[in-house]
């Protein structure tokens, strides 16, 4: 029983070529037949021909996958547009995937339905651990959540990256098998003799008093304390600094400063990025922030940010009991890739420092993150699944 | 005489909730006097003033300072963040500042590297007599102007050097290197220069010396070139160098090169590593030196899971420590497989 695990890129211009390149890449360090890939693209590729590429390497290996908003191997985030694959190779272990279409007629319906389908390709469908990829663009990220834990249960480790689409904020893509999905959750159940470790960070803290959300929309934040919701940054910063959120998608200013959400079972806020701003003063978050829910304003550096990679990353590892990782997979806020700019490369080198630099590492730039509240997997308990933002979410994969 | 009895309740509440009540029993009704009636009102009023004062006004007045304290929090959380705001962005700027400097500065370096290759080439030429037969005062002025442009590529290298670390962009070789022999290597070529100053060097390897750690060779010869040439540099002239191996544990081996040199200024100790620092003691001694040799040697010695600190005292010269990870013997199984 041995999980094993090779990454591959490829850049250029022929979609196909990349797609076929990348996997092959993959393949090679493999060394062996894997049992599953998982395939992130930027959507500078045409979709349908990238996939294409990859399965005329592979063949018929169970493929999931997602576009991104930014691609993460172990050279650290790729610096131009990239395809990377991952393949991996599990002796005891077995993968199942599915998907869940149509989020916008039903983010619940659509986690739910992915989550179904996979759990019955087991045997006794029975799952250890949920990997997911959703589209959030389509519809309430935390739902699509909600959904597939109604088909696991409530305290599974569900662990995943919203689908991004380099910035854009317009279409995101899921991949399964040879198929190209948009508006849809595709999901990755494992079983078997394996163990998974999960990390969990943000690195924000709060700071002034706590908000309460008195008016919201799913993830369109209407009103603070009977206040229009911008006022929180008017108040904190003045109404001139405060107009760049209006102006700009994902400013700045929502980056270093973002909104913390209380949340019940965790002592750290779950983190709210505000995207837009309306003339009406709503803010639209990069996911849901319930009416009744205590929001604060949330302060870090990139310094702390790097640091709790790092403690994300000794976290994850924990948790494999002494334990060697043999695969780990990224799920990193794109809104971190800005706030790092140029060096986002720290953050990795930080992760890979506790993880050890050979390690077959994958991940991307998302939308929301999805894990459970601080990481837990081994309490049960306090697994507590949910949708994140800003975070590092880092998933190692032992034997 | 039960009928002639007489009760009066009188309720003691605040706002409109009944705490308490006082009950007066006359036994006969017909003895009910005004005054009594208006001592007992008296006596209720001042006992519901009483709770009053007693419940009501603290919890009244610890509600009023729970609100000026959260008040209090959001005007420092207001300030905080503010100039947090403003540190910030002044440090973004910084950063921006200090990147254009470092692709300056290897902008610089590199295309000082090629012209300064080739005045070398050009003066080897001519000290060796390949362009003709020089007058012993000829070839005394080349060899220093030969001496001098060495220094300069030092320098640039050390610049390179300090700018690849900076950017990330060193790659490092890792492989089973004979200690002693680096070490060896590198006191063979600093030997005519503490000739020069009368330094004496003492590195004797002993059999019980660890023989081999896991390092990039050429990166452990630039931890050694530094120190070592630091030490001359700095040692008093007739001064003493010593170099020493030990193993700690079976993990790691710890060196240490200790000199009876100008040492470092006790308040200028922690920024001794920093890039292009250099203590006020050494600029005065008009002595060569970028300022970044330190910095780049610890870099290396990080980077090979090593640490590096040191001991010193003004005119009483200095230690460095470093260790260096043991290459690690094959296991037997891995043995008998190669």
């Amino acid at each position: 029983m041995s999980i094993k695990a090779g990454v591959g890129i490829s850049q250029g211009v022929d979609s196909h070529a990349v797609g076929a390149n990348a996997c092959q890449d993959a393949l090679d360090k493999l060394e062996g037949k894997p049992s599953v890939l998982i395939v992130f693209s930027s959507i500078q590729y045409d979709q349908e021909k990238m996939l294409s590429g990859v399965r005329s390497v592979s063949g018929q290996v169970p493929l999931v996958g997602c576009s991104t908003a930014g691609e993460i191997t172990n050279e650290g985030p790729t610096k131009r547009h990239s395809v990377v694959v991952m393949a991996l190779q599990g002796d005891g272990v077995s993968f199942f995937a599915g998907v869940g279409e149509h989020i916008s007629d039903g983010p619940k319906k659509a986690g739910k339905a992915a989550a179904d389908v996979v759990k019955a390709q087991a045997p006794g469908g029975k799952l250890d651990a949920f990997i997911m990829f959703p589209d959030v663009l389509a519809g309430n990220g935390a739902d699509t959540v909600r959904g597939v834990l109604e088909s696991l249960g409530p305290d599974f480790p569900v662990v995943g990256g919203a689908a991004g689409d380099d910035f854009e904020f317009k279409k995101t893509f899921q991949y399964l098998n040879d198929k190209v999905y948009s508006g849809a959750v595709v999901g990755l159940g494992l079983s078997g003799a394996f163990k998974i470790g999960i990390g969990v960070r943000h690195g924000w803290i709060p700071v002034g008093t706590p908000k309460k959300v008195t008016k919201s929309e799913g993830a369109v934040l209407h009103e603070l304390d009977g206040m229009p919701a911008i006022k929180i940054y008017e108040d904190y910063f003045g109404a001139e600094r405060a107009k760049e959120l209006k102006t700009e998608a994902l400013a700045r200013l929502a980056i270093t400063y973002p909104l913390g959400m209380k949340v019940k079972g965790s002592d750290e806020m779950l983190i709210r990025d505000p995207i837009t701003v309306d003339e009406n003063g709503s803010i639209t978050c990069a996911a849901e922030i319930p009416v009744g829910s205590e929001i604060r304003l949330m302060i870090g550096s990139r310094e702390e940010a790097v640091n709790v990679a790092k403690v994300a990353a000794e976290n994850a590892l924990a948790e494999l009991g002494g334990e060697k990782p043999k695969a780990v997979i990224i799920f990193n806020c794109i809104a971190r890739s800005k706030l790092f700019g140029e060096r986002a490369g720290d953050e990795i080198d930080a992760i890979q420092e506790a993880l050890g630099r050979t390690t077959p590492l994958i991940g991307f730039y998302t939308y929301g993150e999805q894990a459970p509240l601080w990481g837990e997997v081994r309490n049960m308990n306090r697994c507590n699944s949910s949708f994140h933002n800003e975070t590092v979410v880092i998933c190692v994969l032992g034997d | 005489m039960l009928g002639s009895l007489f009760v009066l309740i009188l309720p003691l509440g605040i706002f409109f909730a009944i705490t308490a009540t006082v009950v007066l029993r006359y036994p006969d009704s017909d003895a009910l006097h005004v005054a009594a009636f208006l001592v007992a009102l008296i006596l209720a009023s001042a006992a519901q003033l009483l709770v009053f004062e007693w419940k009501i006004v603290p919890n009244v007045i610890a509600l009023e300072r729970f609100r000026e304290l959260l008040a209090d929090q959001e005007r420092g959380a207001r300030l905080l963040v503010r100039r947090d705001l403003e540190l910030t962005r002044a440090n973004d700027q910084l950063r921006k500042l200090d990147e254009t400097k470092s692709s300056f500065i290897s902008v610089v370096a590199h295309q000082l590297r090629t012209p300064l290759s080739g005045i070398k080439w050009t003066l080897n030429l001519l000290i060796n007599g390949d362009m003709g037969t020089l007058t012993a005062e000829q070839r005394t002025f080349l060899i220093k102007a030969y001496e001098s442009n060495d220094r300069m590529i030092s320098l640039v290298n050390d610049m390179l050097g300090a700018d690849r670390i900076e950017s990330g962009k060193v790659r490092y070789f890792f492989q089973s290197v004979p200690l002693s022999e680096v070490i060896d290597e590198v006191l063979f070529e600093l030997l005519p220069q503490a000739k020069a100053r009368g330094v004496s060097i003492t590195f004797a390897s002993k059999p019980t010396h660890p023989t081999k750690v896991h390092a990039d060779p050429t990166k452990l010869r630039a931890v050694f070139q530094n120190l070592l040439e630091n030490s001359v540099k700095y040692s008093q002239e007739g001064g003493s160098i010593e170099v020493s191996l030990v193993p700690r544990g079976t993990e790691e081996v710890e060196v240490s090169i200790k000199d009876d040199g100008i040492g470092i200024p006790k308040e200028q100790q922690k920024n001794i590593f920093d890039r292009f620092f250099r203590a006020t003691n050494a600029v005065k001694l008009e002595t060569d030196g970028s300022g970044l040799g330190l910095f780049i040697v610890k870099s290396i010695v990080e980077r090979h899971g090593g640490m590096i600190w040191f001991e010193s005292e003004e005119n009483r010269g200095v230690t460095f420590h470093f260790t260096l990870p043991l290459e690690r013997e094959p296991r037997a199984k891995e043995k008998a497989a190669a």
